[in-house]
């Protein structure tokens, strides 16, 4: 526990006083009036006798109104360990002032400033050109691009405090405001009839050398072609995963299938009345391959396949090749709009053509000779 | 490209550009006759642009940037930093130069640009940041090396007498005069000016074609001025920043601010060990009583609270 009191006060001169430890009263009582001298240091509190004068009570009053705030200040600092011991001077506050002459400025301005017509200076004090909608397009993109790639890192990323975007944007505003400078001063010149934009084939000596444009150059170039193949392999990228997943579904299906299948058949087995009309019709374990068939179509496809099976597969038709019975020399299918053969060549049995046709009709069997014409047709419609 | 075929070439699109003058002088001339003076190069600035010792790598390339740009620029060897700032003003008289821009280096890290008026007139002194040269493979564009550029002002700059005062001066060096000799027909550079958060920002855009695409060039910096003096290099100050900080009270801070965090770390400490209750907590006996236990769930010893015994 400590008192605070107010303190004998020193003075050392008329401008500058002098504040020992003092502690400012708290409408202490007026019957006593004791005077302390308060050392503090930092854990304990040394009250220490001084060789005070006993003060009246006018005086307290006046030191209270006049040293308040100071001392209410100094309170504060006690409170958060900033004083230490021994004397206290208060310093005379240095306020820095800052010049503005206006008046010298202006009539500096008046001074050097040249009064030669525009051509001489070219300078240019315009409002920033509009957003062209490409410009706002590629600003919003930025933003996106950029929040996507933050918020996955950090949650509390926020578009407005971003230094990269915030950045982007300010040189969009630099941008803009030269492009409205050009536009104008393209207009101003153009009626001064001077040249304008440079053309292309003008070779003169420039600021930045060849050799630099070309390092320039094969840098674009580089990110370019580092782009592209970004690119391709994302694209590749997406279409294996696509393709996987495909893949894996269609496995399982023929899985499913499998088991249904057998599952079926273990039923089946076990003794269930259903009928084994599950095995045959319905789609085949390979699967469809070329989408959804319907049943004329698959019928006709197996027809065709093993008719083609029976002819040509395993060495050919071998049963009735070789058959020299009754049913053949007739020959009773009607044949597929020949010829009807004509009197002359018909009589004539010994021409050429005779002969043909005499061979055709001797052997029997096999319709045309060694190098005659076999009517694959086999007398049916033709198409 | 050959020098003269370059030539030619220029002179064709002089002569295309430019048709030629309607007057043709005369085809017999007075030997005693004057010369008759070209008067077209009426507005005379010759820049110095020279720098203290101390530069570093980025720096040095800017001011090769800057005398590249500014075709109407004379270069001077270093300057000590201790010699008076004064006797710039008689370096630059002696090569006749009526501009000047300094380019002042302290602690191998900190660049100051002065850019003064020599004879009588304003200069103003600004602290440089974040300087790109031209040499960086990001800025594509091109520009030639001695053609005028238009200068584009942000419209703050009338806002404010001392931004006014500022914008002149720039205008006044950085601006290649009309019909110099050196420089060449088109106007294909923009250099761009704009004020943000108090302070300059400087862009150079090539122009690619009428509709207004541009293509960055050149060097691009910040400058964030200082003062603005009465006289060349010294005088009364006429303008002072207020929100200008040194960098070594920027440094400082950082450099507090580090120390902060071993500090803050010993309170932390001290403060946990008094908080640190040297007994570990014991629970009051008493709250026991009200605990009860179901005879169903008592284990083992404690069933026989639950069994009668029979008298």
């Amino acid at each position: 526990m400590y008192l605070t009191v107010p303190l004998q006060r020193l003075r050392n001169s008329n401008t500058t006083r002098t504040e020992v430890n003092k502690w400012s009263s708290t409408r202490c009582s007026r019957g006593v009036c004791l005077t302390f001298q308060l050392v503090v240091f930092v854990d304990m509190v040394v009250i220490a006798e001084s060789d005070g004068e006993e003060m009246e009570f006018s005086d307290i009053d006046e030191m209270e109104e006049a040293e308040e705030d100071s001392d209410v200040e100094l309170q504060r600092k006690f409170e958060r360990g900033e004083l230490k011991p021994g004397l206290y001077q208060e310093a005379e506050k240095v306020v820095k002032e800052h010049k503005n002459n206006v008046s010298g400025l202006k009539s500096k301005l008046e001074q050097f400033r040249l009064k030669l017509p525009w051509i001489e200076r070219l300078d240019f004090t315009l409002e920033a050109a509009p957003i062209a909608p490409e410009l706002n397009a590629e600003i919003l993109e930025h933003g996106q691009t950029r929040e996507k790639r933050m918020k996955s890192q950090n949650k509390y990323f926020t578009l407005e405090d971003d230094p990269v975007h915030n950045d982007f944007v300010r040189e969009m505003s630099f941008y803009r405001q030269a492009q409205a400078t050009v536009l104008e001063g393209y207009k101003k010149l153009e009626e001064l009839n001077l040249p304008t934009v440079r053309p292309t084939d003008y070779f003169a000596e420039m600021a930045k050398s060849d050799e630099h444009m070309q390092k320039v150059r094969k840098r674009l170039m580089q990110k370019q072609v580092g782009q592209q193949i970004s690119e391709r392999v994302k694209k590749i990228r997406e279409i294996k995963k696509y393709g996987k997943k495909v893949q894996i579904e269609v496995e399982q299906q023929k899985h499913k299938e499998k088991r249904e299948m057998l599952e079926k058949i273990k039923k089946f087995r076990k003794g269930k009345t259903d009928s084994i009309d599950f095995l045959e019709g319905g789609r085949s374990l390979r699967g469809d391959a070329g989408g959804n068939r319907s049943k004329k179509d698959l019928k006709k496809a197996a027809f065709k396949r093993t008719f083609k099976d029976k002819k040509y597969g395993f060495g050919g038709k071998k049963k009735n090749n070789k058959r020299n019975n009754a049913k053949d020399p007739k020959d009773d299918r009607a044949l597929p709009n020949m010829r009807k053969p004509r009197g002359g060549r018909g009589g004539n049995k010994k021409g050429p053509m005779g002969a043909k046709v005499k061979g055709m009709r001797g052997k029997g069997g096999k319709k045309g000779g060694p190098r005659g014409k076999v009517n694959k047709n086999k007398g049916r419609s033709r198409k | 490209m050959g020098k003269r075929k370059r030539e030619r070439a220029e002179a064709k699109q002089q002569e295309e550009v430019n048709p030629l003058p309607s007057v043709v002088p005369p085809l017999v001339r007075d030997s005693d006759e004057p010369v008759k003076k070209k008067r077209k190069w009426i507005n005379k600035q010759r820049v110095l642009v020279f720098a203290s010792r101390g530069m570093s790598f980025r720096n040095r390339h800017l001011m090769e940037d800057m005398k590249t740009l500014m075709p109407h620029s004379k270069s001077e060897s270093k300057k000590e930093n201790k010699d008076n700032l004064k006797d710039i003003n008689e370096i630059a008289d002696m090569k006749n130069c009526n501009k000047c821009i300094y380019f002042e280096n302290r602690k191998k890290k900190d660049l100051y640009l002065w850019v003064a008026n020599v004879k009588g007139g304003p200069s103003v002194k600004f602290h440089v940041l974040n300087a790109h040269t031209m040499k960086e493979l990001k800025m594509t564009g091109n520009c030639l090396k001695a053609s005028r550029p238009l200068l584009s002002f942000d419209p703050a700059f009338d806002k404010h007498p001392h931004w006014a005062v500022i914008k002149e001066l720039l205008v006044q060096t950085f601006g290649t005069p009309n019909q110099l000799p050196k420089s060449q027909p088109f106007h294909d550079h923009v250099f761009c000016f704009s004020i943000l958060d108090n302070k300059i920002w400087f862009r150079n855009y090539e122009v690619l074609d009428t509709d207004g695409k541009l293509s960055e060039i050149g060097p691009r910096f910040v400058l964030n001025p200082i003062k603005v003096f009465d006289g060349s290099f010294g005088g009364e100050t006429l303008w002072d920043n207020p929100k200008f900080v040194t960098p070594n009270t920027i440094c400082s801070m950082k450099k507090k601010a580090h120390s902060f965090k071993y500090t803050d770390k010993l309170h932390q400490k001290e403060g946990y060990n008094k908080r640190k209750p040297k007994d570990p907590f014991r629970g009051d006996p008493t709250n026991e009583i009200f605990q009860t236990k179901l005879p169903e769930k008592a284990v083992s010893g404690e069933k026989q609270i639950f069994i009668r015994k029979k008298v």
